[in-house]
């Protein structure tokens, strides 16, 4: 193993860099500045998540009045914010992959691979969010047709599983369409 | 050696726990009474799919079936809840099994889940469940402002109602809050599984024998796949799932008396009976609760009618 | 459909594992490439009817609530790092740790354990660590891959020092005592934390260049101007034992104590004059950007667990090890090598559900103890966290890292500490006291 080549040069703007690393990114098509934009916002429920769980914690230890809305109410924010994450990485081209061959064969190989990978992505994404469907169907519909919300269950009893699951359907339905426009994209592109 | 039906059936149990063991018994044994036309592949819970989503995966054909608390499906129907725990309902698993299988229970667990694509072949249960608990509780005043940790559904509100504080946290977190002190109690599982989870080791005062919980275990299977068995096939089913309730039943009860006996060579863990009165007292709190959750439903209404009726016959309610 | 079924499980397991290699290697994102491995093969295996499957397991995963730590601790992450306390703590750190090579290495490590007495889970320590140390290392004039080594292996403590999120999932699905998990992992993770450290030490002694002590200048400072440097870590200890104090004080529950953290730091740029919405809201998208990742990642790998399970693997693994006729310790060693393997592909979370129904009941009829069994999955679970080309720790640490460190050159950094994570094992399973004496077991 080597040292760094140049272990002292450069490196406040090594953390500069790290920290801002995620704010000039170039984006695509509008689409995905848009996902990026109302990410902005989505982000903020994680901030209300924090504060009621801070307020559960409180209101236990000093109080003896641990209430019955503050745990699933954060798991309800947490599972859509997280879901909701799948699509602004997506939007950001943030996603971990492995890009071995992506930088070791040349631009009409890239432009292959985009392709393929579009491709992919595409048929991954419908197919669940066809799922989604059936899964969100079930959970606002009775096996007779009537509508209802599916509820939790618990002494509160609140939607949450509706709202997740239809709101899990539509990120699958929006990251469905993102990924036919990137495959338009780069079909244009390797044209 | 090929089966005419592999199945794949999931448990609401984990691989370790003792009930587990017996459940797989249960499915082996349907392959020898059905002479081998049967291969059940029972897997433990959360191996396909989450715990509370086999209702919905049984029914499009997923899994073939499953053994599951029916109160995890309370969201799809206050009923689910009124069937998986009526709390303190009964003061023995024997009473269940009676109104499930002769008291119209069986019936009605259909109705509820034929129109899901599911058939209901017969129940099973664990047991009363003991308490955990880092203080002594004598008695339902002894409740007032206990911090406890409390299961979704009908278990949380009877608490509730008698001035404890119950807090929601799942499973996994139980163990770590209960010793930290974070819960001062929790309703958790059967003695001898609390007591080889080491909970005793800092919650002392188990309420031992239990009364406030008692989960039904429904095992049911997807009905297109039950409507094309023979008569034969359909009576080695139901038989092999009577004696499997009973065959848990007993042998969980043996299991807990053996952890009792080992707990109390531990001088400072006190094992609290609750006197009859005290029961008595909790039971008809919790009586109040179910007729609240009989309004949330029509089929839970239909349900609260047919316990009703089937207790008042056996002397165990007054009318 | 194609009636993959057909081709019987055996053949199925591998052609899933070389379809995750080559889906891998077109620089798919890996969230998407165990998600459509696990869709094509339900599809194949199963027809259409079984592709609800692979959403409720997407619904289920994002539903779990000890998740939600998470999400906490990336936020807590973020917002350290966008202040200047991370920073300072640094430069103290390296004031009292100057002379020694590699000292501030050593120093990162104690940090990771006091971290990792404090959640449960891995993902935020990495990260924590990813914004707070790695970067500062890398200032002092660290090599960049035992900085990176150290953060990577230190964060994955997370999981072995108690409270332990995997222990605690292995108690519940093996049925033992937890306590007595908890103790059995001490010496272990000790032994892991000591192995690090004087691999750290003799690296940096070999070759000073590696953690270059800090220059004379800075070194000789008056006692005076060392006191009031010392006031830059009061915050940090704070935080620190505010959050530690609200788990062991019965305040806050282990997933709660990642809010403790939020709220702490939050309490802390309050008080140095360092909160503002721009922060706030850099902080927020970046948790969100971090969470989509992970998350995703996890997704992907718990649908695949699921469709192998309907799919009958869990019998055909079992039905291997059964068929093997070999000494008993050799069956526990067949298992590990198992656990290695998969965890180049898999999370913890997706192995245990996979293989320990399978396992323990193995281990138990064997004579062995579920508990040293226990001590064993969960370090061999530090390997999987690190081992390409599934290694959490990395995918944690390369979201938060500067943009040139690659994924490949974390990999690279981490096959020392491989090394030294399998000896450790290798110890624990020659020598199973290590775990068993500390609980009174032997
Ligand atoms: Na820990
Ligand atoms: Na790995």
């Amino acid at each position: 193993m080597n040292n760094n080549e140049n272990p002292n040069t450069s490196v406040e703007e090594v953390s500069a860099v790290a920290l801002d690393h995620l704010n000039d990114i170039q984006f695509n098509n509008a689409l995905d500045r848009w996902v990026d934009r109302l990410g902005g916002y989505v982000s903020f429920l994680f901030l209300i998540s924090v504060g009621i769980s801070f307020y559960e914690i409180i209101s236990r230890y000093f109080f003896n009045a641990p209430t019955i809305w503050v745990h699933e109410s954060t798991t309800m924010i947490c599972a859509l914010c997280m879901a909701y994450g799948g699509s602004y990485c997506l939007a950001r081209n943030t996603h971990i992959s492995i890009k071995m061959l992506y930088d070791a064969v040349g631009d009409r190989g890239r432009h292959c691979l985009d392709i393929v990978n579009a491709l992919l992505s595409v048929f991954f994404c419908s197919l669940i969010a066809y799922a989604g469907y059936i899964m969100t169907h079930k959970a606002l519909f009775t096996p007779s047709g009537m509508f209802r919300l599916e509820t939790s269950g618990s002494a509160w009893n609140p939607v949450t599983p509706a709202v997740v699951k239809t709101g899990l359907f539509v990120i699958l339905l929006l990251m469905t369409l993102q990924s036919i426009i990137r495959l338009i994209q780069a079909i244009k592109k390797a044209r | 050696a090929d089966a005419k039906y592999k199945w794949t059936f999931q448990s609401g149990a984990q691989a370790g726990d003792s009930f587990f063991a017996i459940q797989q018994e249960w499915a082996k044994r349907v392959g020898v009474m059905s002479q081998g036309e049967i291969d059940i592949d029972l897997v433990p819970v959360n191996s396909v799919v989450a715990y509370n989503e086999t209702l919905d995966a049984v029914g499009v054909g997923i899994l073939q079936g499953h053994i599951a608390d029916p109160s995890y499906f309370s969201g799809k129907d206050p009923a689910f809840a009124m069937l998986g725990n009526l709390v303190g309902a009964w003061s023995s698993p024997y009473q269940m099994f009676g109104f499930m299988e002769y008291g119209g229970g069986k019936e009605v667990y259909n109705q509820l889940v034929n129109p899901y694509g599911l058939q209901f072949i017969g129940a099973a249960s664990t047991g009363v469940e003991s308490f955990v608990s880092k203080t002594p509780i004598r008695s339902v005043e002894d409740f007032k402002g206990i911090k406890m940790r409390a299961p979704e559904g009908m278990v949380q509100e009877v608490f509730a109602s008698i001035n404890a504080a119950p807090v929601n946290l799942p499973g996994s977190e139980v163990y770590t809050a209960l010793d930290k002190g974070v819960i001062d109690a929790a309703d958790y599982s059967v003695f001898s599984t609390n007591q080889a989870q080491g909970l005793h080791k800092f919650a002392k005062y188990p309420l031992f024998p239990g009364f406030h919980s008692m989960p039904t275990l429904a095992v049911s299977m997807n009905k297109n796949i039950w409507d094309g068995l023979s008569p034969s096939l359909k009576e080695v089913l139901s038989v092999s799932v009577r004696e499997f309730g009973y065959d848990m039943v007993q042998r969980l009860e043996m299991l807990d008396k053996q952890a009792v006996v080992e707990a109390k060579k531990d001088s400072s863990i006190e094992i609290i009976n609750w006197p009859e009165e005290e029961r008595a007292k909790f039971r008809g709190i919790a009586q109040k609760q179910w007729k609240k959750w009989a309004e949330r439903s029509p089929m839970a209404k239909e349900v609260y009618t047919k316990v009703s009726a089937y207790l008042v016959s056996q002397d165990l309610l007054a009318k | 459909m194609f009636e993959l079924s057909q081709m019987g499980i055996e053949a199925a397991s591998y052609l899933m594992i070389g379809s995750i290699l080559l889906l891998l290697i077109t620089g798919l994102p890996l969230a998407f490439v165990t998600g459509l491995v696990a869709l094509v093969f339900a599809l194949g295996w199963f027809g259409p009817m079984s592709i609800p499957l692979i959403t409720t397991r997407i619904y289920s995963f994002v539903n779990e609530y000890v998740l939600i730590s998470i999400p906490m601790f990336v936020l807590m992450a973020s917002i350290l790092d966008r202040s200047g306390i991370a920073k300072d703590l640094y430069n103290t750190l390296r004031m009292f740790a100057g002379r020694l090579p590699g000292g501030v290495a050593v120093q990162t490590l104690f940090v990771a354990i006091f971290l990792a007495a404090m959640s449960g889970i891995i993902g935020g320590e990495i990260i924590l660590l990813g914004l707070l140390a790695l970067p500062q290392m890398l200032r002092l004039g660290y090599n960049q891959r035992l900085s990176i080594g150290t953060v990577c292996a230190g964060g994955s403590l997370g999981t072995m020092v108690p409270p332990s999120i995997v222990l605690i999932i292995y108690g519940l699905t093996a049925n033992v005592s937890i306590s007595e998990l908890f103790l059995a992992s001490v010496i272990p993770a000790s032994l892991l934390a000591s192995l690090y450290i004087a691999y750290i030490l003799i690296r940096c002694f070999l070759d000073p260049k590696m953690g270059p002590p800090a220059p004379k200048e800075e070194l000789d400072v008056s006692f005076a101007e060392k006191a009031a440097q010392l006031k830059s870590i009061i915050l940090p200890v704070l935080v620190a034992v505010w959050v530690l104090g609200s788990i062991y004080a019965g305040i806050a529950s282990v997933t709660e104590a990642a809010c403790m953290g939020v709220v702490g730091v939050i309490i802390s740029t309050i008080v140095r004059r360092e909160l503002s919405f721009a922060m706030m809201k850099a902080s927020l998208k970046q948790t969100l950007n971090t969470c989509g990742m992970i998350i995703w990642i996890g997704i992907g790998a718990s649908a695949l667990v699921g469709v192998y399970n309907l799919m009958g693997g869990n019998r055909f693994i079992q039905s291997v090890i059964l068929g093997l006729d070999i000494a008993p310790i050799f069956i526990v060693l067949i298992m590990m090598a198992i656990l290695v393997v998969l965890g180049l592909f898999m999370d913890w979370i997706g192995i245990a559900l996979l293989t320990m129904p399978i396992f323990v009941p193995i281990i138990v009829s064997l004579g062995y103890s579920p508990i040293w069994f226990g001590i064993l999955f969960s370090m061999n679970m530090q390997i999987s966290y690190l081992s390409p080309p599934f290694g959490p720790a990395a995918f944690y640490l390369k979201s938060v890292a500067p943009p040139h460190i690659s994924l490949k050159e974390i990999f690279l950094s981490l096959w020392p500490f491989i090394l030294l994570q399998i000896s450790a094992l290798g110890l624990v399973m020659a020598f199973p006291s290590i775990a068993l004496w500390l609980p009174g077991l032997n």
